[in-house]
């Protein structure tokens, strides 16, 4: 990771910039100059293949060159263009951003999967997909539907840069509320730290998998989260329910980690289990990474 | 305490430090709000607890060591036995035990003294710390023997040394006198505890309770020894007859007391010179203690030839309690007729002489001389000699000078002479102013006058003085204090001088019914007859002479002249025979048991128990007194408490590292 500091871009430094779409873009960039010689992205303004017109096709993508030797319509494919609906479900619960709370990562949970999402709605918007976003924790809170006009784009920047942590999470709402509003299938991309059963989770996802939606499920976590350093003895307070716990030196080195571990497999197994795709980053990783990783997955699953 | 120097006080405030710092840490250990406990399970022990009891230990022993270091250079100062706290004064005790002759009254195993010493030893060894006793052993005499100390092998040796006596402890003021002999040992600011140890014989309590607790001003607790075994004592031995006469034969009369109810047959025996010559049987009834029977008295013919010794032992043969009551001595006074030369001129003062020493004084026979007597004589009177021939004058000077005793008068002669004979004063030759005068005594002590209050009515006339006035000690006075009766020591002898004629025309001495008796105390005294042939063990006996010297029977001298010598009365303090030797003359002594030390009797436990509540009242009014005087004037003992606070800063600090290192090891997980 030392080695790769200096072309990564730490989110504290992206943090301290003040527009969240030049966030996006320095995140985007980076990641696709570090992506640049890879063959295997294919999307974006590359050349697939040629496909014959048919009524309805943009005529912007019809190739004048090829009309012109041949006296055919061809539509002009690229890697990228996959007409592409995307959908973001982001975690605006109190626990991605716990007032007075600890995390050793420089930003919360909240910020890094707003630049995360300002990321995709940067990406999704360089390829004229559709991009919407809800922002849920226990109450519903902001829906765009994903649109591919630039004014919506900016808008959802707008909404991103809004939204605040606090409640706790209602997942059965939010993922009906969605599952209600996508008609065409669509990637949904959750970003949350994910505090709920697997088996719960399951549950709720499992309507849209049928649907056949994409789904992507990326776990925020802060690496205090991962390698908590307490005293014996600390009280702790739930930053969404305010219950108060006393934990023990054990529970916390040893314990607390197993279940972690535990958790997040349970997470990553159910999740594939039902067709849907699991990515896990801390707050700590450079942004740009996380979504050239995120780069990565969509080329291994387009 | 006494705090110095107020000013490191304020460094107390520092207390705050240590108490902020944990407030910080407490601060730190408050909740802390976590995404999400949906992972996290309850701890099982309340660590929280443990926890904060640690925070407080560590904040106790840190609040500790800066008060300690406070504390430690404000130089406090600890008062010792403050005045004004009753409470804080300690106890000293004052171990009494009687060694008085029926504590050698055997009860069993062991006698009565030894188990008062046991209980002392005991006393001892319940002393508590820092307190201090001492030891006084009553008996004939009150003997302290060790000063207060708490030094208990001290006291303990004290006690092993009480031995047996054969003296008399009387409970008659024993109080005050034991107040007395403690008082140089009682500290200000510390009650005295009086401890008697005693068997309380009834024979041993004074008539009145009150002469129990007479200047008492310590609280008493009696502890009683020994029972009341059976008994029985030779109360007294006496000549019946034809002592005085030195017939021959006589009789003894030896008297048994009973102090038991238990009938008993016995032998009294009779020695003389170690030897039994006479024995007889005595039988007791039962019951005879409360009776007529309590006294018996058996008789002994003895032959009382001058020549013999003139000392006789009693001896009853019995079992009983008490075996240093079951002898007894007698010792036959001087009975040889003896001359009693008197040189005189006029017929008519010898006849009144002589008149007197018939009456009064049957062992002597009066001797008109004109010369020295040959032979040894105790004492010679001259009367009125003016001036002696020169061999009588010699004569008389070296038989004073020998320790004789003479009787000088003076008269018409004396007075044509101008001067005093044998002791050469120039008479003074102014006459008297008065008529008559009155006799006043100058030394009421005086042998001379001990039972002759009859000289008062003597009237005087005419008397001589000499120019010195200041020779001699005068005995008798002139109602304008010439002397009358001076006694002069010449050499080791002595010199009576009556400035008087025996005269009716200088005085009516010689016709009042004084003289008689006055003059027999004044030829005893100077014959040293007054000395007396028996005593009791422990108690005073007067000394007639100056000087005398007393051996036992062994011949080992028991009183020296250093310890008779102007001593108007001694004690002996063990019974036996002694022989009290004169410069003139030699006399047997007998020395015998207080026949009260026989009776073992005790006093009654509600006698003693008052003598304890009353001892203990007047205790806590003296001690009550003693308390507001001491408020009044005592300064208090300090003692500097920095080093032992600085001992006990080191303690903590080692406690704390110590306690804060086991807590941050479990607090790391090390311990855990």
């Amino acid at each position: 990771m030392t080695s790769a500091a200096p072309r990564l871009i730490d989110p504290a430094i992206l943090a301290q910039l003040a527009h969240l779409e030049l966030i996006a873009r320095t995140a985007v960039e980076g990641a696709l100059m570090g992506l640049h010689r890879s063959p295997n992205f294919g999307f974006s303004q590359e050349f697939a293949e040629y496909r014959a017109y048919v009524p309805g096709d943009d005529l912007r993508h019809i190739d004048w060159n090829v009309y012109a030797r041949s006296d055919k319509m061809y539509i002009k494919r690229f890697f990228g263009d996959t007409n592409c609906q995307l959908m973001l479900l982001l975690d605006t619960s109190i626990s991605m951003d716990p007032e007075d709370g600890f995390h050793l990562g420089s930003v919360s949970k909240l910020d890094y999967a707003r630049f995360f999402a300002a990321a995709l709605v940067y990406l999704a918007g360089r390829q004229h997909d559709a991009v919407g976003l809800l922002a849920f924790n226990d109450e519903l809170g902001t829906y765009r539907p994903p649109q591919t006009r630039d004014r919506s784009i900016r808008a959802l920047y707008h909404e991103l840069e809004r939204v605040q942590a606090s409640g706790g999470t209602d997942w059965q709402a939010a993922l009906e509320y969605v599952q209600a509003r996508l008609r065409q299938k669509s990637l949904v991309v959750v970003l949350s730290d994910f505090y709920v059963s697997p088996q719960e989770l399951q549950k709720v996802l499992r309507g849209l998998a049928a649907r056949g939606h994409d789904l992507l499920l990326v776990h925020i976590l802060d690496p205090q989260e991962k390698e908590l350093k307490l005293t014996d003895g600390a009280t702790l307070r739930d930053a969404e329910t305010g219950a108060v716990m006393e934990v023990s030196l054990r529970e916390v080195e040893t314990e607390y980690k197993e279940r972690l571990s535990t958790h997040l497999s349970d997470l990553n197994r159910l999740t594939r289990s039902m067709g849907a795709h699991y990515l896990q980053v801390d707050t700590t990783e450079p942004l740009d990474r996380s979504i050239a990783n995120y780069l990565k997955f969509r080329a291994r699953h387009p | 305490m006494a705090l110095l120097s107020a000013v490191f006080l304020g460094g107390l405030a520092l207390i705050a430090v240590p108490i902020w710092l944990h407030r910080l840490r407490a601060h730190s250990a408050e909740q802390k709000a976590f995404s999400s406990l949906f992972l996290m399970r309850r701890s099982e022990a309340p660590v929280n607890m443990q926890l904060r009891l640690q925070h407080l230990i560590l904040l106790a022993l840190r609040i500790a060591l800066i008060v300690l270091v406070c504390l430690a250079f404000a130089e406090p100062l600890f008062e010792l036995a403050t005045p004004t706290e009753a409470t804080s004064v300690q106890s000293d005790l004052i171990i009494v035990v009687d060694n008085s002759m029926s504590m050698a009254a055997s009860t069993g195993a062991r006698a009565a003294l030894a188990e008062a010493k046991a209980q002392a030893r005991n006393l001892v060894s319940g002393l508590p710390s820092g307190n201090r006793a001492a030891i006084i052993a009553a008996g004939q005499s009150i003997d302290l023997l060790t000063s207060l100390t708490d030094d208990r092998s001290q006291l303990n040796v004290a006690i092993a040394s009480i031995t047996q006596s054969s003296g008399r402890l009387s409970f008659d003021g024993l109080s005050g006198r034991l107040a007395t002999a403690a008082s140089a040992l009682v500290d200000p600011g510390k009650s005295i505890e009086l401890h008697v140890i005693s068997d309380f014989q009834q024979s041993a309590m004074p008539d009145q309770f009150n002469a129990l607790v007479a200047n008492a001003t310590f609280a008493t607790t009696l502890h009683r020894v020994g029972d009341a075994a059976p008994n029985w004592s030779i109360q007294s031995m006496r000549f019946l007859e034809g002592v005085e006469q030195d017939a021959v034969p006589s009789r003894v009369q030896v008297t048994i007391a009973s102090h038991t109810d238990e009938a008993r047959q016995m032998s009294v025996g009779l020695y003389r010179t170690g030897q039994q010559v006479a024995s007889q049987e005595v039988t007791f009834p039962a019951d005879a203690s409360r009776t007529a029977n309590a006294l018996q008295s058996v008789e002994f013919a003895v032959n009382l030839e001058a020549r013999e010794p003139r000392v006789w032992r009693a001896q009853l043969n019995v079992d009983d309690a008490l075996q240093a009551d079951n002898e007894h001595f007698l010792a036959k006074p001087q009975t040889q007729l003896e001359a009693l030369p008197i040189i005189a001129r006029s017929e008519r003062a010898y006849t009144y002489l002589a008149a007197a020493v018939g009456a009064a004084l049957p062992r002597y026979q009066a001797a008109l001389t004109q010369v020295m007597p040959a032979g040894a004589v105790p004492v010679i009177v001259v009367v009125d000699p003016g001036t002696l021939a020169s061999d009588v004058a010699a004569g008389l000077t070296n038989f004073l000078q020998g320790g004789g005793a003479v009787l000088l008068t003076v008269g018409d002669n004396t007075r044509a002479s101008g001067e005093l004979a044998l002791l050469e004063l120039a008479l003074d030759d102014r006459p008297l102013t008065q008529n008559s005068y009155g006799v006043v005594a100058a030394d009421r002590t005086h042998p001379v006058l001990s039972d002759q209050a009859g000289w008062q009515a003597i009237r005087v006339f005419q008397a001589v003085q000499t120019v010195r006035k200041d020779s001699g000690q005068a005995i008798l006075t002139l109602d304008d204090g010439t002397p009358l009766l001076v006694e002069h020591r010449i050499g080791t002898g002595r010199l009576m001088v009556l400035s008087t004629a025996l005269d009716p025309q200088w005085s009516s001495l010689v016709v009042e019914p004084a003289f008689v008796g006055f003059m027999a105390n004044v030829i005893n005294y100077l014959a040293e007859d007054l000395l007396p042939n028996s005593a009791i063990v422990g108690q005073p006996f007067a000394i007639p002479t100056q000087s005398v010297q007393m051996f036992d029977e062994d011949g080992a001298r028991v009183l020296g002249l250093s310890e008779t010598v102007d001593r108007p009365a001694v004690r002996l303090y063990t019974p036996g025979i002694y022989e009290i030797r004169t410069p003139s003359r030699a006399q047997p002594l007998s020395v015998n048991v207080d026949a009260r030390e026989s009776s073992l009797e005790p006093a009654e436990a509600s006698l003693l128990q008052a003598w304890q509540d009353a001892t203990r009242d007047l205790q806590d009014t003296s001690q009550s007194e003693h308390n507001v005087e001491a408020t009044n004037t005592g300064a208090p003992q300090q003692w500097a408490l920095a080093p032992w606070l600085l001992l006990v800063l080191l303690l903590v600090i080692c406690i704390e590292c110590a306690t804060a290192n086991v807590f941050n090891r479990q607090a790391r997980g090390v311990v855990a």
